[in-house]
């Protein structure tokens, strides 16, 4: 027995209670999603209430003449809602196209607020911080300039708000739009059904727990007056957002039937840098709330807390770890006296990987093919390793930045034709 | 690109990081005070020798020329660095107070930074072997005369060793002056070196043993003049297995010949439970008291474990399997072909002050050590045939010692008559043993410290004895199955446990996955409809 047993020991603990917190979490999902189909659609009881939709965008002429028609064609009455484009600091023909639009339908709420790089560019918090200050609704809902929500969207996330006083925010699912463009978004529209649809929709289940997901969300104006708007520190502002929703005692409901459908990245390195950001926000949302894993006055993100935690410093290391000391070993520079688990188990787990995501896809049209197996048994050998790299990378950013005291910059994903 | 850079630095920090930091808990075995003083390669000390040579010699009798070398400066606790003159950088040999030219072919000299670094080099310089025209100023006028095959003897002083073949005897024609080493063949002597300024010229050298100890006179002389030296018995390679009736005869006859000799034991790292091992240390215990010397042969890393820290915690067992057995080991037995291996790979092995080196029973390949440095314990001997020294004639009869550290190996008799030979020749021989134990020696494994002096053996500072009181052994003995590991036990059963759970939930998934289809059928019935007679999607399912 050396070190290096026990280090073993306590990342295969680490990796394997992780990994069955998962397989929890998409068997709560399946759950509700079985819950949810035998279940009326949410309808809107009584007035309407009205929304003011918020659209931050930087330089998305590509994307956001589509985004505002589908925002425009809701399922939602006209006079009962308010599209806010914050036009921040572009310098492409966004201004041109969305005055094009404005102009195209003068009855309609439309406001574009055009900002400049003195009064805006300082990324997503604060451009909805502009947008907020001009936004009349009693709720606000958030949409990403890349979005092209169905034309239910909006109303059933609006009558679910209403409907129950204890919810702050109502978040719905998002698809990926562009998933047949490359075996890349084939990987991301598989891991959004199942790592987030799934696990969004089990955390629900069995904790009545979710984190916004920075689009097609709706929240009651009160919580973000109470909070003071968004922290303009924070990248990943969706996260952090929870978090305090949370702590004003209020829930996060999701309603998967609410839909949204976005561009995801075409490209690995639009990709890794996307995740990296997303890896660097959820640290500094970990590290600014980590206090409250002991404080008992906020049960109810401890679990949330501990999740990040563990995803991005105990699963993560103990998996850089165990790489690290296998490599070794089988380089001679150190001993191992434990032999760890049979082949025949890592292949059951595989098997499990496998079933467990495959369940996700089952719950979406056109989704529960033979192809899709396969493409998920290939994902667990490339894609689910570019996380380790991409979370050990982002790890490594957000403390550099923060040794050099500097402010993580937010960077906006790429967007591409089509 | 950068990006990648930055990655990649990354990653090699994390693999860097733990590894520093948990080699430091890791280490078993602890460095101790002999390891330091190992006079090694990284040692802050100003460089001394360096040897150059030209060719290895494969396939001529110069074959075994550099290993026999580098074993002779080890013997002298020189450590040196070595290059060859193809490999040989302009300016490197000003770096160095010495230098030994090992010339084992008649081949050209083409390295012109060498040459010309020959020219100016002021230090002093021994050169073996073929001389080369030109490269060092005064050897040309120097008279070779080449003789080819003779039998020949070696002399020094008192004492003469004969019956040595040569090949390609080349030799300076030149009386040798007295006292001094010659090379008589036939009826002419010849010097076997000579001094010309700077210069000392070796112009035959075979890496025999005999030549290996004239040579290792001369550079004795030329290292470490003050040097005191021993001449040991040493009976190598003795394990459980071997006949230990043989051992207590020989550990008898040997104690009643006053003859003090050293047994160069192999390290068994399984079953030291056994009854055969108890056996074995009994015969150990009765050999130190007749006045013999447990030494531990360096066990081959490649048949012990690939790894260091395996090999450590096998050393670790093993060593304090023999304290607690009252088995004291004082040093090392090694073959020169480990002895050479990489420094760093020595560990814990280099915890051991004083060693023997033998020579390999086959000598396949040349040895250049790891990084071209060598390295060497605090005191060696160099392992001699017992042939060598019945070869060895001296005058007076007194032997004395031979002019470096040695020992003589014996191969353990196989039979009373073969064991009185041995016995007979040692006597007859009237040389001069030393005791091991009389030797200062060191070492320092986990809990234990050995020391060694004037005859005594001291453990974490404590005299011990070394009488011996016979202990039965337990000819019954069960042999019991050594305890697992808990984490073995611990895996196997968490194995179990989670092939059963992993198993249940493919089961619940795959019922979920049947269950999930009929929903998805019954729910998307018209797409899939569609799709099986190969129909549009109504806009109605396309996303907005």
């Amino acid at each position: 027995m050396n070190v290096f047993d026990y280090l073993m020991v306590i990342n295969i603990i680490l990796i394997w209670s992780l990994l069955f917190v998962n397989i929890v979490l998409i068997v709560g999902g399946y759950i509700y999603y079985i819950k949810v189909e035998n279940e009326p659609s949410p309808e809107v009881i009584g007035d309407y209430p009205f929304v003011s939709i918020m659209v931050p965008a930087h330089n998305e002429g590509v994307v956001i003449v589509k985004t505002v028609a589908a925002l425009l064609n809701f399922d939602y009455p006209e006079d009962r809602y308010e599209i806010i484009v914050i036009n921040d600091n572009s310098t492409d023909n966004s201004a041109e196209l969305l005055k094009k639009i404005q102009d195209e339908n003068p009855t309609r709420k439309l406001i574009v607020i055009n900002t400049d790089k003195i009064t805006g560019g300082k990324g997503k918090s604060n451009a909805l911080n502009i947008g907020y200050r001009q936004s009349s609704g009693e709720f606000i809902a958030i949409y990403d300039a890349d979005n092209t929500p169905e034309r239910k969207a909006l109303s059933y996330l609006a009558a679910e708000l209403k409907a129950d006083d204890s919810l702050g925010a109502v978040i719905g699912k998002f698809r990926t739009r562009n998933k047949e463009v490359n075996l890349l978004t084939r990987f991301i529209n598989i891991e959004t059904l199942s790592f987030q649809w799934m696990a969004q929709a089990g955390r629900w289940q069995l904790m009545k727990l979710c984190t916004i997901p920075g689009t097609n969300f709706i929240l009651r104006r009160t919580i973000i007056e109470a909070i003071g708007g968004w922290d303009e520190k924070a990248v990943a502002e969706d996260t952090e957002i929870s978090f305090r929703i949370y702590l004003m005692g209020y829930k996060i409901k999701f309603q998967p039937k609410a839909v949204t459908w976005e561009q995801e990245p075409q490209t690995l390195a639009v990709w890794f840098r996307q995740r990296t950001r997303w890896v660097k926000g959820n640290v500094y949302v970990l590290i600014k709330n980590i206090g409250y894993l002991v404080d008992p006055k906020a049960k109810k993100i401890r679990f949330d807390i501990f999740y990040f935690l563990s995803t991005y410093f105990l699963l993560l290391t103990a998996l850089v770890v165990s790489d690290i000391i296998f490599i070794m070993n089988m380089a001679g520079l150190v001993s191992t006296s434990i032999q760890g688990f049979s082949n025949l188990l890592w292949f059951t787990a595989f098997i499990m990987f496998v079933l467990g995501v495959f369940i996700s896809l089952t719950t979406e049209k056109g989704e529960m093919s033979v192809s899709n197996f396969f493409v998920i048994a290939l994902m667990y050998f490339t894609y689910c390793q570019l996380w380790i790299i991409v979370t050990v990378y982002g790890v490594f950013q957000y403390f550099k930045d923060r040794i050099k005291k500097q402010d993580s910059k937010w960077y906006k994903t790429e967007r591409f034709q089509g | 690109m950068m990006k990648r850079k930055k990655l990649i630095f990354l990653v090699l920090v994390f693999i860097l990081v733990p590894m520093t930091g948990l080699n430091d808990q890791e280490n078993m075995i602890q460095v101790n005070a002999a390891q330091n003083e190992i006079t090694g390669n990284n040692m802050m000390e100003p460089k001394e020798v360096l040897v150059i040579f030209d060719n290895l010699g494969i396939g001529t009798a110069n074959s075994n020329n550099l290993n026999s070398l580098e074993t002779l400066l080890s013997d002298l606790t020189q450590t040196a660095e070595i290059t060859m003159i193809d490999d040989y950088q302009a300016g490197r040999m000003m770096d160095y107070q010495k230098v030994i030219i090992l010339k084992n072919s008649e081949n050209a000299i083409d390295n012109e930074s060498f040459r010309l670094d020959c020219q100016k080099f002021s230090g002093e310089i021994v050169y073996i072997g073929f001389i080369s025209t030109g490269l060092l100023p005064g050897l040309e006028g120097l008279s070779i005369e080449c003789q080819m095959g003779r039998t020949v003897s070696l002399n020094k002083g008192e004492m003469t060793i004969n019956s040595i073949w040569v090949e390609d005897l080349r030799v300076i024609n030149q009386l040798p002056s007295i006292g001094e080493a010659t090379i008589v063949a036939g009826e002419k002597r010849y010097p076997f070196s000579v001094k010309l300024n700077n210069i000392t010229v070796v112009p035959t050298y075979i890496g025999n043993q005999s030549f290996q100890l004239c040579l290792g006179d001369l550079l004795k002389n030329w290292l470490t003049p003050s040097a005191a030296v021993s001449m040991l018995v040493l009976v190598p390679g003795i394990y459980p297995f071997s006949d230990l009736n043989q051992v207590v005869a020989m550990s008898d006859a040997f104690y009643a010949s006053g003859i003090p000799f050293a047994l160069g034991v192999v390290l068994i790292d399984d079953n030291m439970d056994y009854p055969a091992m108890a056996r074995f240390y009994q015969v150990l215990r009765y050999v130190q008291s007749r006045n013999g010397t447990i030494l531990i042969h360096r066990p081959s890393p490649e048949t012990v474990s690939d790894s260091d820290t395996a090999l450590a915690e096998k050393m670790y067992a093993m060593m304090n399997k023999m304290v607690e057995n009252r088995i004291y080991p004082l040093g090392l037995v090694t073959g020169e072909d480990l002895f050479f291996d990489d420094f760093n790979s020595l560990t814990p092995l280099n915890a051991f002050s004083s060693g023997i080196i033998i020579s390999d029973p086959v000598q396949a390949t040349q040895i250049i050590p790891a990084g071209n440095e060598t390295w060497a314990l605090n005191r060696a001997s160099l392992g001699i045939d017992l042939e060598t020294v019945v070869n060895t004639q001296s005058q007076p009869r007194n032997f004395r010692n031979y002019p470096i550290s040695t020992a003589i190996v014996l191969s353990l008799p196989k039979d009373e008559a073969a064991l009185t030979d041995q016995v007979e020749v040692i006597n007859n021989k009237w040389l001069s043993l030393t005791d091991y134990k009389n030797l200062e020696n060191y070492w320092s494994i986990g809990q234990n410290t050995i020391q060694s002096g004037s005859g005594e053996i001291r453990l974490n500072g404590m005299p011990v004895s070394l009488a011996y009181n016979e202990e039965p052994v337990d000819d019954q003995y069960a042999y019991q199955k050594p305890p697992e590991y808990n984490l073995a036990k611990l895996f196997t059963a968490g194995n179990v446990f989670l092939l059963t759970v992993v198993g249940i939930i493919i089961i619940v998934f795959i019922i979920i996955v049947i269950f999930s289809r009929r929903i998805y059928l019954n729910k998307f019935r018209k797409i899939v409809d569609q799709d099986e007679h190969k129909k549009p999607v109504s806009e109605e399912d396309k996303p907005q």
